[in-house]
């Protein structure tokens, strides 16, 4: 009776759940503290509980931080491309993120899913994406007033709406239990002409309807064809360790509220517009946060090139690196027309961020750019998606004028070559 | 007395348990507690301590709620059943329940979270979930089986 009621009516439970919860967890995350510090205290056979508290905390604090540094230390390579090819970097810096810590484990190997000790009082609801190590871990599932519980994408159930990083083709990130001690998960649904291959990048997809877009959820391999010749699949070595979980991010931006903000702006002209005054706003708000992750960026371009030859999957993402953006633009654009006019701009980009300090030069060029880009709106809808990618460049190249505030910084970014 | 171990058993099957890194596969306490006490005291003490099991586990949960309650009763009600036979030093059978029970559950769970998903591949969760739990949970039952065995008989005195 009680299963039937609370398929039909979801929320039915939740009450009894609340009381629950609030009544138990203070109890589990106290177990789960005890047990963590009887087996903390058998390892490492320490008397002093004092230094044990003391450092028990700040390698706490220090791990997450780790994690943090870590995430962009990995990413900020990748985002350096983003910011040309998708202007997704904003959007993906700008995520508001919670700590958690994990209290609970379902002891089954069923199902892959945990409990945190943050809810809906500290902020968090449903369909809430969580990270942790750099990479995608699960969704928030269901939320009481003191805990959440996440559903890992390593689950069985769990299907995650993806795409490549480089030729932002579609795919479906599935969770398999039978893949799980493989420390794999699979990836179906692939375009048979897409041109996902092994060691892609693969990050959440941006037409997704509950994960936020430009999330690392890991790397292809073994892509081919499926039996029936239809679709390509493959499988996924996930970026973030599973086996070790203690402390989540849980994003608290949800997907479905970016849905308005969205259709506001990509559907008039005049997006490219709000990029070029959201950017100089911000940098006016933190600008040691944006001098700081600019700094970072440019020591990590080289350094994600080595970290993708190092990889044994990586192989094919450095070759695309090198190639670098024209490549990319002659990929995704269909026409031969568009083609070259797509490379004729980003070589134009590329000789103009070639020379340090001329400001005024690109300015210019950048109102060269202008009515190029108005041709260009009156064409078809198709090309809109490759319009709206050189606007993307274009706002770039505007926002680092104007920000003459970063002078050092600028430099350093004009000094790399794309 | 019982509603404690009920809680403490759960409180260690989440929090505990999945601490311990070697474990490649963790007991389910609440399912040991909840035969043996069925075995120990019959049906009907069998089926509330069931209940209570599932609850906990439904709440704790999301899902349709009472898919753990139901196999907890059902498995607190069979369990019941076997109560007249039972001797007070006779382990075997504790033990040949435990096998019994736990592949019950699995395969319930297989059957209504994965079967109906279009999840045929069976020998394969057979082995690396079903067998190592069993395996697991026998070890456990030795030890748990023994503790509510002299508790309950304290408690009688």
């Amino acid at each position: 009776m009680m299963i039937v009621l609370s398929s039909v009516k979801d929320g039915i439970m939740n009450p009894i759940r609340n009381t629950i919860g609030y009544v138990l967890v203070p109890f589990q995350s106290g177990v789960n503290k005890v047990g963590f510090g009887i087996y903390e205290n058998l390892k490492e056979h320490r008397t002093l509980a004092e230094v044990e508290k003391e450092n028990k905390e700040l390698s706490e604090k220090v791990g997450l931080l780790t994690e943090q540094n870590n995430r962009l230390t990995q990413d900020s390579g990748e985002l350096e491309r983003l910011r040309e090819l998708y202007q997704l970097d904003q959007e993906y810096m700008q995520y508001e993120k919670i700590a958690a810590r994990v209290i609970a484990k379902d002891s089954e190997n069923w199902f892959q899913v945990f409990r945190i000790d943050k809810g809906s009082k500290d902020g968090i609801r449903v369909d809430q994406n969580v990270m942790a190590n750099g990479g995608l871990i699960g969704i928030v599932t269901d939320v009481g007033l003191n805990y959440a519980t996440v559903r890992s994408i390593i689950d069985d159930e769990s299907r995650v709406s993806a795409m490549g990083i480089q030729s932002s083709d579609t795919c479906i990130v599935a969770g398999d239990l039978t893949l799980y001690e493989r420390g794999r998960l699979r990836i179906t649904d692939i375009r048979k002409d897409a041109s996902i291959q092994e060691g892609d990048r693969i990050v959440t997809s941006n037409i997704s309807a509950k994960f936020v877009p430009g999330i690392l959820i890991g790397y292809a391999v073994d892509v081919k064809e499926d039996d029936k010749r239809l679709m390509k699949d493959g499988y996924l070595i996930p970026a973030a360790d599973f086996n070790d979980l203690s402390e989540v991010l849980v994003i608290k931006q949800l997907k479905s509220d970016s849905f308005l903000d969205e259709n506001d702006g990509s559907l008039s002209p005049t997006a490219s517009g709000d990029g070029i005054k959201d950017v100089p706003a911000n940098s006016g708000d933190s600008n040691i946060t944006v001098a700081s992750t600019w700094a970072g960026m440019e020591g990590l371009t080289p350094l994600s090139e080595i970290d993708g030859s190092v990889d044994p999957n990586g192989d094919l993402i450095t070759a695309a690196d090198i190639a670098g953006t024209p490549a990319v633009n002659q990929e995704s654009s269909g026409s031969s027309g568009r083609d070259e006019s797509e490379t004729e701009e980003s070589e134009r980009e590329n000789t103009s961020s070639g020379k340090s300090s001329e400001k005024k030069t690109r300015e210019t060029e950048a109102e060269d750019e202008e009515p190029v880009r108005a041709e260009r709106e009156t064409e078809r809808e198709t090309e809109r998606e490759t319009v709206k990618e050189t606007a993307a460049v274009e706002t770039h190249a505007e926002t680092r004028a104007e920000n003459s505030g970063n002078g050092a910084d600028e430099e350093l970014i004009e000094e790399n070559p794309n | 007395m019982y509603v404690l171990s009920l809680v403490l058993a759960f409180l260690i099957q989440t929090s505990v348990i999945p601490l311990i890194p070697f474990l490649s596969s963790s007991p389910n306490l609440l399912l040991i507690l909840t035969f043996s006490i069925g075995f120990i005291h019959g049906n009907l003490p069998g089926m509330i301590y069931g209940l209570g099991a599932g609850l906990l586990l439904d709440l704790f949960y999301s899902g349709p709620f009472g898919f753990y309650s139901f196999i907890f009763v059902v498995i607190g009600y069979l369990n019941g059943i076997f109560s007249n036979i039972y001797y007070e030093e006779y382990i075997t059978l504790p033990m040949l329940m435990c096998v019994v029970n736990e592949f019950i559950y699995h395969v319930y769970i297989y059957i209504f979270r994965f079967l109906i998903r279009g999840k045929y591949d069976l020998p394969y969760y057979l082995v690396h979930v079903v067998l190592p739990a069993i395996v697991f949970s026998l070890m456990v039952t030795l030890i748990l089986y023994r503790f509510v065995f002299t508790a309950s008989e304290k408690i009688d005195e």
